[in-house]
């Protein structure tokens, strides 16, 4: 369960990125957030794995308050959170499958279970093949798909992708929610931050939309309305 | 493993800075390897010349045992003299015979009346030797006093100009070996902060994010304590033949602050203590600069 009370966040600057937004999430949900650039996405995305504070209000992800989480522990709290991002974050020095396995290496899992576990999302995500590969020899959408290997080899119970098919054409994008879908259904969390109506208007999920800083809508299958 | 394999690959890709992170520690460890030793080797050979007889009082023949002794009593009152020995004419010859054992002529032509009788003082501490031999100088029936003032002095100069001047160079390379190394481990970071920011989303700890930093700068201090090792030592190797003329007659010096180790002729315990303290030191070193670094950068 992921729940925001009252939180706001405001930066340095004196911009409110955030206000007085209250919701909840609750485990093995597939939700939308949506909303014009700068409306607050993905300001809302850090706030879950903490990597933003909030500048008042109370965020939990499960039965943690992340408010009380010290700073040596967010890796606790990011090891049941899978990332997906619009750049993808891979490292360019690491082929496909060392990237995809690196979350089992810093929780310090033995090699032949990293091996295996690597192959096993490779497989899901149709690069098994390219297991060697490094990801200047990949596609966009095939970056992608290893960015989602990667979110999901560590069984986290909750999946962040923001925007992840900003930089997708329409057939690759929907190849990505399509995964993005199957994994909801093996009971993980997932919540996509988007502008891709098309997407949205289609899945018929729960669409959370944001303006300015402020939810204007929460609907269990909604609508792109802004 | 995984830890060394990443620092590995910082060294392989950066080999310039690798290089001049260890050089630098090197210097340092030149300096500080030397500087041990010398401290050491002066160290012991004070506290060698401390520990001989520090003034022989010989007296001429009109000087009677009886007076020697009642002599040998005011002197063993005195809280500057640590002992008091009396070697007779006898005992002298004994002594004699013994060092020219191998030389029978000059054993032939010498006999305990042309021997002096002496006693052998040993005061409590260097800075008292003066006054004791003054006190002797001033006795009736006293021959002539020797005692190593000369040996003495330079010694203590020399030691203090040991310590004072290592102190200040060793005070000096270690905040710049510290600098250095914070200064590269710090460019590692901010080079490399994209991927740590990654590191870190994925579930990454903190201690393991630092962990290669820390290994390489610990590397690095090591490195270069090896190598200043190695350098200062082939030095003192080098120059053998100057450090045995300082040391003004002693063939066998064992080291006054490690019991049963000697050193000089350098023995292959001393070296390997010499190393090892290098070796600690410099992994603190490295250490101490790329935790600062690491909390600096990563912060």
């Amino acid at each position: 369960m992921i729940k925001f009370h009252k939180v706001t966040k405001k930066f340095g600057t004196g911009k409110t990125a955030l206000s007085n937004v209250d919701f909840e999430i609750e485990p093995k949900e597939f939700v939308f957030i949506v909303g014009p650039s700068g409306a607050g996405k993905t300001t809302l995305l850090r706030l879950i794995t903490k990597e933003s504070l909030p500048t008042s209000g109370d965020i939990y992800v499960g039965k943690v308050k992340l408010n009380d989480l010290p700073y040596s522990r967010i890796h606790e709290l990011r090891r049941d959170v899978g990332f997906i991002f619009q750049d993808f974050r891979l490292l360019v020095d690491r082929t496909a499958g060392e990237n995809v396995g690196m979350p089992l290496e810093v929780v310090g899992e033995a090699k032949e279970k990293i091996a295996d576990k690597v192959e096993k999302a490779l497989k899901m995500v149709g690069l098994l093949d390219k297991q060697d590969h490094f990801p200047v020899q990949f596609s966009a959408g095939e970056l992608q798909r290893l960015s989602l290997a990667r979110a999901v080899i560590g069984d986290p119970s909750i999946i962040i992708a923001d925007e992840p098919t900003g930089n997708l054409d329409p057939k690759t994008s929907w190849e990505i929610i399509d995964l993005l879908q199957k994994v909801n259904e093996k009971g993980h969390t997932v919540i996509v931050a988007t502008h891709d109506q098309d997407v949205v208007n289609n899945l018929k999920k729960r669409v959370i939309s944001i303006k300015k800083g402020k939810i204007v809508s929460d609907k269990r299958e909604g609508k792109y309305i802004l | 493993m995984r830890h060394v394999k990443t620092v590995l690959n910082h060294l392989r890709r950066t080999p310039y800075q690798a290089l001049a992170a260890v050089m630098i520690v090197s210097i340092t460890f030149f300096v500080a390897t030397l500087f041990l030793f010398l401290g050491v080797l002066s160290s012991s050979m004070l506290s060698y010349f401390e520990q001989q007889p520090q003034i022989t009082v010989y007296f001429e023949d009109a000087k009677t045992q009886i007076e020697i002794e009642s002599l040998t009593k005011e002197l063993k009152e005195l809280d500057s003299v640590a002992t008091v020995k009396y070697v007779s004419k006898d005992e002298a010859l004994k002594i004699y015979q013994e060092d020219h054992k191998e030389d029978p002529l000059l054993l032939e032509m010498v006999t305990a009346d042309i021997l002096p009788a002496s006693l052998e003082i040993q005061a409590v501490n260097v800075g008292e030797l003066e006054s004791i031999a003054k006190l002797m100088q001033q006795e009736t029936g006293v021959e002539e006093v020797i005692y190593h003032k000369d040996i003495v002095d330079r010694l203590v100069s020399w030691t203090r100009s040991v310590r004072a001047l290592g102190g200040i160079l060793l005070s000096v390379l270690i905040v710049e070996t510290l600098l250095v190394i914070l200064t590269i481990i710090g460019v590692r970071i901010v080079n490399k902060r994209n991927e740590i920011s990654i590191m870190r989303l994925i579930g990454a700890s903190r201690s393991y994010v630092q962990m290669p930093f820390v290994l390489e700068g610990a590397f690095y201090g090591f490195m270069g304590a090896f190598l200043g090792f190695i350098t200062s030592m082939s030095l003192v190797m080098y120059q053998a033949q100057f450090f045995s003329g300082l040391l003004v007659g002693i063939t066998t010096l064992q080291s006054n602050l490690l019991p049963g180790v000697q050193v000089w002729p350098i023995s292959a315990l001393f070296v390997l203590i010499i190393f090892t303290v290098a070796a600690v030191f410099g992994v603190l070193l490295g250490t101490l600069g790329s935790l600062i670094a690491v909390h600096r950068y990563l912060e």
